[in-house]
């Protein structure tokens, strides 16, 4: 099996598609909103890229988030609120808070399970930063590590529950990125002392299954790489410091890491660590 | 679909440590096999709606 997870081009596998997924035998597949367009055309696309390889369980993942993030849309699926509705509620009714992000994410996960996906890249674990840019915003659950942390544990469990396996994302901390990493790679310049509240809510929910490392550079750890490809921040900060002994993904590298020094040439057969 | 050829030709195949984080994170996944029971996520949308009115 090959440790990486592909994309596809539309609604339905093309013959080049197929033979290739076949034949190399990919960990898992993204949908994005390309692939997805009715209930019953999403369950057959899933149902095929399953059939591809006969395992009990392929990894079908999406990123369906709420509020702006989200591939599977209105009015064939249902919207949800983005992550700031629970921590604004957190404010006065932390226990309702909980219990409301654990129904949404069940409710969630049941859309996802219908359609044959069985992995949504939530919660984001980021903690949010006066100042930061909105790339993170208001899908964030907080600017407090712990409340982070509790909301996005409701937030697996709601989506446990369904039979879905969330991701924590994105390590180790996105929430003081100035700049929008889908359009080029932040550099957080925080000491390591202050970057320990950015790990908090990852260490706490360290025993989680799956992981997403971010595109940003860190200059307390490594200022050259960005996080997805820096050994130093994989080992050093996510593996050892945080304590993340889960599977480990990286944010999609067609993002502008790609687009810049770190094209996806680079990054693959020198970078990219099974 | 270039890049997919690619970045398949130059990875290595997976390792034991990583198959076994892999089928550790899909043991507890399942695929719903039909329609959604639209009671049981009313009940959970009518809920979360109830207590996000709280704010």
């Amino acid at each position: 099996m090959l440790p990486a997870i592909f994309g596809l081009s539309g609604l339905v596998l093309t013959d080049d598609e197929r033979a290739f997924f076949r034949d190399c035998d990919p960990a898992g597949y993204i949908l994005f909103g390309r692939n997805i367009e009715t209930r019953a055309q999403a369950r057959a696309l899933t149902d095929e890229l399953r059939a591809l390889h006969g395992r009990d369980r392929t990894f079908i993942c999406i990123d369906q988030e709420g509020g702006r993030v989200a591939r599977m849309k209105p009015p064939v699926w249902l919207p949800y609120p983005a992550g700031e509705a629970f921590d604004r509620l957190y404010e006065t009714a932390p226990a309702s808070a909980i219990e409301a992000a654990r129904a949404n994410a069940h409710a969630l996960g049941l859309d996802l399970a219908e359609a044959g996906i069985n992995v949504d890249c939530l919660p984001l674990l980021d903690v949010r930063q006066p100042g930061a840019h909105d790339v993170i915003g208001d899908r964030a659950l907080g600017t407090e590590p712990m409340r982070v942390a509790a909301l996005g544990r409701a937030t697996l469990d709601g989506l446990a529950r369904a039979g879905i396996a969330g991701v924590v994302k994105h390590m180790p901390g996105h929430g003081r990125s100035l700049v929008d990493s889908h359009k080029e790679t932040p550099l957080v310049t925080a000491s390591a002392e202050e970057l320990e509240l950015d790990l908090a809510p990852f260490r706490t929910l360290r025993n989680a299954n799956i992981g997403m490392t971010g595109h940003l550079r860190f200059t307390a750890w490594d200022a050259e790489n960005p996080a997805t490809l820096s050994p130093f921040v994989i080992e050093e900060v996510i593996r050892k410091a945080i304590g993340f002994d889960g599977l480990l993904l990286t944010d999609d590298l067609d993002m502008q890491i790609a687009g810049q020094k770190w094209t996806i040439w680079w990054a693959s057969p020198r970078r990219f660590r099974p | 679909m270039d890049d997919m050829v690619g970045i398949a030709k130059a990875l290595s195949p997976m390792s034991a440590k990583t198959a076994e984080r892999l089928d550790r994170a899909l043991a507890p996944t399942s695929a719903f096999d039909g329609p959604n029971d639209l009671a049981e996520q009313q009940t959970l949308l009518a809920t979360r709606d109830q207590l996000l009115a709280l704010a």
